[in-house]
């Protein structure tokens, strides 16, 4: 026969206990209602299985904690690291591309290359009129002055930019490797707590799940969860961050060892590579993985700065927004390096005789061939007389923005004239001659090429001009575009993950009532089976 | 059922919050800054707009150039218009100086009045703006007219033995020129040997005539009448008389060519020019109010536009902001 008081009292013990493993795991879910990357406990209660072989009619044997359960979803926690890894390499692209973008502005309120070569030009148009005065040679000299030194002020911001950028890269990278040496840590905790097949690591893969978010915010990683719970993350092109319980650390150098001269960045500083270091001794332990680095923080720096093959020479050979817009500028400065002297030298005055510039200053002295711009360092070589971009490759410079001067020695310096003595031995000139200044003026809304790297343009300077503005313009709408879609998406991802897994006080405080009430029923079912036994008792 | 947790809720809110805080920069910066466009990455039609600017900057250029050439073309209109009145009444004296009744002593004193004219008519010819000699074209530094002295050998002294020549330097047949829009440009100099060498010629065989000298003429493609070329030996009056009146009505032929071949093309052509110099003005003027009311459009805000957009912005931030207050208030806890 069973013995059913006894019963009740078991019962109502292990409810009590069960209601309160409910009303702890409910406390430990509003303890973190505001912890990020904390998912929800819900406890696993059961009915309490009859131990032994008794006989006759099961009442039932109570209740019994199951499992606490993590209510997590892993394709949810991988869609919220994906839009991550997209909002990450969106705001870093359109944090630089709006500092480019002050660089080109459109109000007036401050010099740009465009309205600075305008004045240069139309200085010269006045000079035009009245060659020989001072007053508009000295205005000449100011605003191709002024030309010069928005045309090095644009570049060397976006050169630092780049350095900067690239120096970023080294701190980022390093978030990286302590992110991926705690997820290799909390890969052997979890599995040696969940090696019985039954507990659930719920603090620790909180953790780790924080930390991958984390990582995908850096950069774009692929996540796949393996044995006993430990994950294995691995780059896009499929190198292995974190495997089991060990990491691998990443490392920014500017000396890889695949290549002995890499190519510079836009400021002549060498470009950084980030590099796996196979044994950290022999000559070639380098991997190159920065062509592996997409999304994230990381990979929008990199879009930034620009990616150039360790084989190659200059600057200009890069991707990268900052190279893209860089190039117009130093194109730019090419082509009144060469072009502008050119045409500065007038046409050839002695066509038998090798290349004599006809043009001359207001002392009758013909100007050198790079008379009018030229940079520092400039040995003034030319293989024909005239400036020509041959001369400015064998120069051994990558860029000339930041070195461009202005080499007119003065007022009087300015060539303005031409020889009128029909190619004599001694050439004459003319103060108010101005016929040269005429040659130069077609040059403004003359259409030229202008190229470099991956740049090609054909067109006027103003048509350049504007397709620079466009394309900085389109780059930086894009990137806002993009920034706005992948915040919003991120922040669906993270409405779909709290869904799943996120506290909500409303039903932990419905349930810390419906378990209440619950303890209390049991704790009065134990006084019920104490007063039947009273009564029992009192029979005696 | 979806869940919803506080999280989730606060996260949505403040997500909403933020971006109606962004829409509400824009606006504000719009209102404020009277533009739209401000950046590149403000609009497609970025380029569109630097194009505007370029082309309000040169006709700005081009307006300023242009008042300062119409004042300097308008000084040598002025010169010439002096210089053809000035040649007429040399005409007249020649014409009363040719009657064979005028004696030789009238002749005489009539001579001293020329050679002052020729001397006005070399200062007009030397003239100079803002301290260029304008008819020296591109050798504008020395006066393009030089006296020789003695110019002539009979006589060696006083005002028949000065003889004036062009001084030909480099550069006298060197035109200045400036842009006055981006496709024109239009001359802003003549010469001195076209437009004053046939008439300094004229009035010096003349004044030599009227004093009793011969003047031995050259002539040229130029001035098919000839200019003097410092021979010519004293008339033998009152024999030769008939020969110098021959020679004073020559001159009236020479003071009609400079002025019909030279003077007044040299005012026609001066009027053309002032007049293209109009034509271009008020063609920049036109450009540069359709580049304003271009840029105007794309990139200057309405104000009116914009105010309401800064007040909707306003009304759905506040929106917003209640709703997060009310919502984050709630809790069960107040009912239980």
């Amino acid at each position: 026969m069973t013995n059913y008081s006894a019963k009740i009292l078991n019962n109502s013990v292990g409810a009590l206990n069960a209601q309160q493993a409910v009303i702890a795991t409910t406390s430990g879910n509003i303890a973190n209602v505001n912890t990020p990357g904390y998912a929800r406990r819900t406890v696993d209660l059961q009915t309490r299985l009859t131990s032994g072989s008794g006989s006759g009619i099961d009442v039932g044997n109570g209740v019994e904690v199951g499992r606490i359960l993590r209510i997590a979803d892993e394709f949810v926690e991988r869609q919220l690291r994906s839009a991550t890894t997209d909002l990450g390499s969106a705001q870093v692209e359109n944090q630089y591309l709006s500092r480019i973008q002050d660089l080109f502005s459109l109000t007036g309120d401050r010099p740009t290359i465009s309205s600075s070569l305008t004045s240069f030009f139309s200085s010269l148009n006045d000079l035009q009129g009245e060659p020989a005065s001072i007053e508009l040679r000295n205005n000449v000299i100011t605003r191709a002055q002024d030309l010069v030194n928005t045309i090095g002020d644009t570049y060397s911001a976006l050169a630092s930019m780049q350095d900067e950028a690239d120096q970023r890269l080294a701190t980022e990278v390093q978030t990286v490797n302590s992110i991926t040496t705690q997820i290799a840590t909390l890969n052997g905790l979890i599995s040696a707590r969940e090696s019985n097949g039954t507990a659930v690591a719920g603090d620790e893969r909180d953790r780790r799940d924080q930390l991958l978010n984390q990582l995908a915010e850096k950069l774009h990683v692929t996540v796949v969860p393996g044995d006993n719970g430990q994950v294995s993350v691995t780059l896009n092109n499929g190198f292995p961050l974190v495997y089991g319980t060990n990491s691998r650390d990443l490392e920014v150098t500017n000396q890889p060892t695949f290549s002995a001269t890499p190519p510079p960045g836009l400021s002549s500083q060498r470009m950084s590579y980030i590099v796996y270091d196979y044994d950290g001794t022999s000559a070639q332990s380098h991997a190159d993985l920065t062509p592996g680095i997409t999304g994230g923080t990381l990979g929008g720096l990199l879009a930034i700065r620009g990616r150039n093959d360790s084989t190659n020479t200059s600057a200009f050979q890069a991707d990268g927004h900052l190279v893209a817009v860089a190039s117009r500028v130093e194109a730019l400065t090419r082509n009144l390096l060469t072009t502008f002297n050119a045409a500065n030298l007038g046409p050839d005055r002695t066509p038998a005789a090798g290349f004599q510039a006809s043009s001359a200053d207001l002392d009758g002295n013909a100007p050198s061939a790079f008379g009018f711009f030229s940079y520092t360092g400039n040995t003034g070589a030319t293989a024909t007389g005239q400036p020509t971009s041959a001369d400015l490759a064998a120069s051994g410079v990558d860029n000339f923005s930041s070195s461009l001067v202005l080499s007119v020695s003065g007022p009087r310096g300015i060539a303005a004239g031409r020889d009128l003595s029909g190619g004599a031995v001694t050439p004459v000139y003319a103060p108010g001659d101005g016929s040269n200044m005429a040659g130069l003026l077609t040059l403004q809304n003359q259409s030229q090429s202008f190229a470099l790297g991956s740049y090609s343009f054909t067109g006027s300077y103003d048509a350049a001009y504007g397709e620079t503005i466009t394309t900085v313009g389109s780059a930086k709408a894009r990137a806002e575009v993009n920034e706005r879609v992948a915040g919003s998406s991120k922040t669906a991802a993270q409405t779909r993950r709290d869904e799943v897994s996120g506290v909500s006080l409303d039903e932990e405080f419905t349930n810390l009532i419906k378990f209440q009430k619950a303890y209390q029923a049991s704790a009065r079912m134990i006084k019920i089976g104490e007063q039947l036994l009273d009564e029992v008792l009192q029979l005696l | 059922m979806t869940r919803i947790a506080q999280g989730q809720l606060t996260r949505r809110l403040l997500f909403d919050v933020m971006n109606n805080y962004k829409d509400l920069d824009r606006a504000s910066r719009q209102v404020s800054s009277g533009y739209k466009v401000e950046k590149p990455g403000d609009s497609d039609v970025a380029g569109s707009i630097q194009n505007f600017r370029n082309t309000l900057q040169k006709v700005e250029s081009y307006q300023k150039g242009i008042s300062v050439n119409r004042a300097a073309l308008a000084f040598q209109e002025d010169i010439i218009k002096q210089v053809s009145e000035l040649m007429g009444r040399a005409k007249e004296l020649a014409t009363q100086a040719a009657n064979e009744t005028v004696d030789t002593a009238t002749r005489q004193q009539m001579a001293t009045e020329i050679y002052q004219m020729r001397e006005q008519l070399v200062v007009f010819a030397n003239s100079k703006y803002q301290d260029r000699y304008i008819y020296g074209q591109a050798d504008d530094d020395d006066p393009p007219f030089d006296s020789v002295v003695p110019g002539y050998t009979t006589p060696a002294t006083g005002n028949s033995s000065t003889r004036y020549v062009f001084d030909g330097e480099l550069g006298t047949a060197v035109a200045q020129s400036v842009n006055i829009t981006d496709d024109i440009s239009v001359r802003t100099s003549s010469s001195g040997q076209t437009v004053f060498s046939n008439a300094i010629g004229a009035l010096e065989t003349l004044g030599r005539a009227l004093e009793g000298y011969d003047t031995t003429l050259a002539v040229s493609a130029t001035s098919p009448l000839g200019l003097p070329t410092g021979a010519g030996a004293a008339y033998t009056l009152p024999a030769q008389r008939s020969v110098q009146t021959g020679q004073i009505q020559i001159t009236i032929d020479m003071i009609d060519h400079a002025l019909t071949t030279d003077l007044t093309p040299e005012r026609t052509d001066l009027g053309a020019r002032l007049n293209r110099l109009e034509v271009a003005e008020s063609v920049l003027e036109s450009t540069k109010y359709t580049a304003t009311e271009g840029l105007n459009s794309l990139q200057n805000a309405d104000s009116a536009t914009a105010i309401s957009q800064f007040q909707q912005a306003q009304y759905s931030l506040q929106a917003a902001m209640q709703v997060t207050s009310k919502v984050l208030n709630m809790s069960i806890l107040d009912y239980l």
